[in-house]
């Protein structure tokens, strides 16, 4: 009976490999005029590849407590930050982190990237650089950075994020808002300017005498 | 530090290499579907011959395509039901075991591309090298003596987890790259042979935190040999 249940699951593991990177999917889904698509710039200049980064790590330090209060309040503090600094181990979390949260959180890196322009194997070694900071850098202010993270992280979110682009690409020239609303939750990137301009902010200054305001539109086309 | 030192360096080595040299030098990003054969042996007592399904990753680099050598990082991993094993920790004895495990190896490896030859229209490799990896027990039933654990959870929440080095030895034919919107196949299948270095009890009562009991060296505390045969595709 188990290896039934395990043939029934990689059937559909093998299921959903095919569904995300069917090359004939991928090809349909750049039609005659396509709405959706990466405009890569492999040109990209120093500065402009500093500040993603400088953006992505700044977010880590926002999001760790966020997302982990009790263990960053619970485990945290400067004395620890200072024994992990510079360890490396195997760690020893559950599934659910090391097999599921880190691939997911690879391949959002990934797709950050890749929304900003860059070609696939910049977005990997931007990713690589991106999650390496933060297990090197933040996260050792609760537990030591770990081998197989830095892998897990890169290669399975590389690949992740890989199948989400197509995949997501597919759903946002999609013929109906409920694939493109999909799309934009499988790739939230996808919402940034370099994939199509879908975004757009627009400050809004009146100096009428009585009316004067200072506002900003923000606007997300789907 | 020294080590936050020396990744620094390579990350910053890695990203200028990608980012200068994408054209001429050749990546691989590969992924794939397994399935096989594990034995392993145990100090404690009990042996265990599990088919197992997993999955692998691979990340590679090649001066060249037309390079014979290529230098590859690989996961491996699987994941299975197991019963009957004794395992020795520190100082406790878990017996009349049964649960889940999963296995996690990662290893760096040299390649030989055999560019010149081919089998059924595919080009064969051959690779080797060192492994690492861990593997851990989750216990859904085990007998032990309680009174060895200062603050014991509910058995069923019990973890031991091994961690293991060895050896990988690799042989895999892949298929040529025949166009942008397809996605180059390989087939491979993996020996690696581990031993265990240390060997740690968990509380597993939490999955939010990990809570070590305890830890000590585990030399050939196990020994395991897997046989891993993949199926897979060439994403980049």
């Amino acid at each position: 009976m188990t290896q039934i249940i395990g043939g029934i699951k990689v059937l559909a593991l093998v299921s959903i490999l095919f569904i995300f990177f069917s090359p004939t999917l991928h090809a349909k889904s750049f039609g005659e005029r396509p709405v959706y698509g990466i405009r890569e710039n492999p040109n990209q200049g120093f500065n402009e590849t500093i500040g993603q980064v400088g953006f992505i790590y700044g977010l880590t330090w926002i999001m760790f407590p966020l997302f982990q209060p009790s263990t960053f309040l619970d485990d945290g503090s400067t004395g620890r930050y200072r024994d992990n600094f510079g360890r490396l181990v195997w760690d020893k979390d559950e599934p659910f982190w090391n097999w599921m949260v880190h691939p997911y959180s690879g391949s959002q890196l990934y797709l950050y990237y890749r929304a900003n322009g860059h070609t696939p194997w910049s977005a990997i070694g931007l990713s690589f650089i991106s999650q390496a900071l933060f297990e090197f850098t933040v996260e050792i202010y609760t537990e030591p950075a770990s081998y197989q993270d830095n892998y897990i992280t890169t290669v399975w979110g590389a690949i992740l994020g890989h199948a989400l682009e197509n995949f997501s690409l597919k759903l946002l020239n999609g013929p109906s808002q409920v694939s493109r609303l999909f799309g934009h939750l499988l790739n939230p990137s996808s919402l940034l300017w370099f994939y199509s301009g879908k975004v757009h902010f627009m400050p809004i200054l009146d100096h009428r005498p009585g009316q004067e305001k200072l506002a900003g539109q923000l606007i997300l086309e789907f | 530090m020294n080590i936050f030192i020396i990744s620094l360096l390579l990350l910053t080595n890695v990203y200028a290499h990608i980012h200068d040299k994408e054209e001429r030098h050749q990546f691989a990003l590969l992924g794939g579907l397994s399935i096989g054969s594990d034995w392993s042996r145990y100090s404690a007592g009990g042996q265990g011959h599990y088919p197992f399904p997993g999955f692998m990753t691979r990340i590679s680099y090649a001066r060249s395509s037309k390079s014979s050598w290529q230098l590859a990082m690989s996961s491996y991993a699987s994941m299975g039901h197991f019963s009957g094993i004794n395992f020795r920790t520190r100082d406790i004895i878990f017996e009349n075991t049964r649960g889940r495990y999963r296995d996690l190896k990662i290893g760096p490896s040299i390649q030989y591309r055999f560019q010149e030859h081919e089998l059924f229209s595919l080009r064969p490799y051959l690779g080797v090298g060192p492994i690492w990896g861990q593997r851990t027990f989750k216990f859904s039933r085990a007998d032990y003596d309680a009174s060895q654990i200062e603050n014991p959870p509910d058995r069923r929440n019990f973890k031991t987890n091994y961690e293991m080095r060895g050896a990988q030895l690799i042989f895999g034919l892949n298929q040529e790259d025949i166009g942008d919107k397809t996605y180059p196949l390989f087939f491979e299948s993996t020996f690696t042979w581990l031993e265990s270095r240390r060997v740690l009890t968990i509380d597993a009562s939490n999955f939010r935190k990990t809570n070590i009991l305890s830890r000590s060296r585990s030399t050939r505390g196990m020994q395991n040999l897997s046989l891993y045969l993949s199926v897979g595709l060439r994403f980049l």
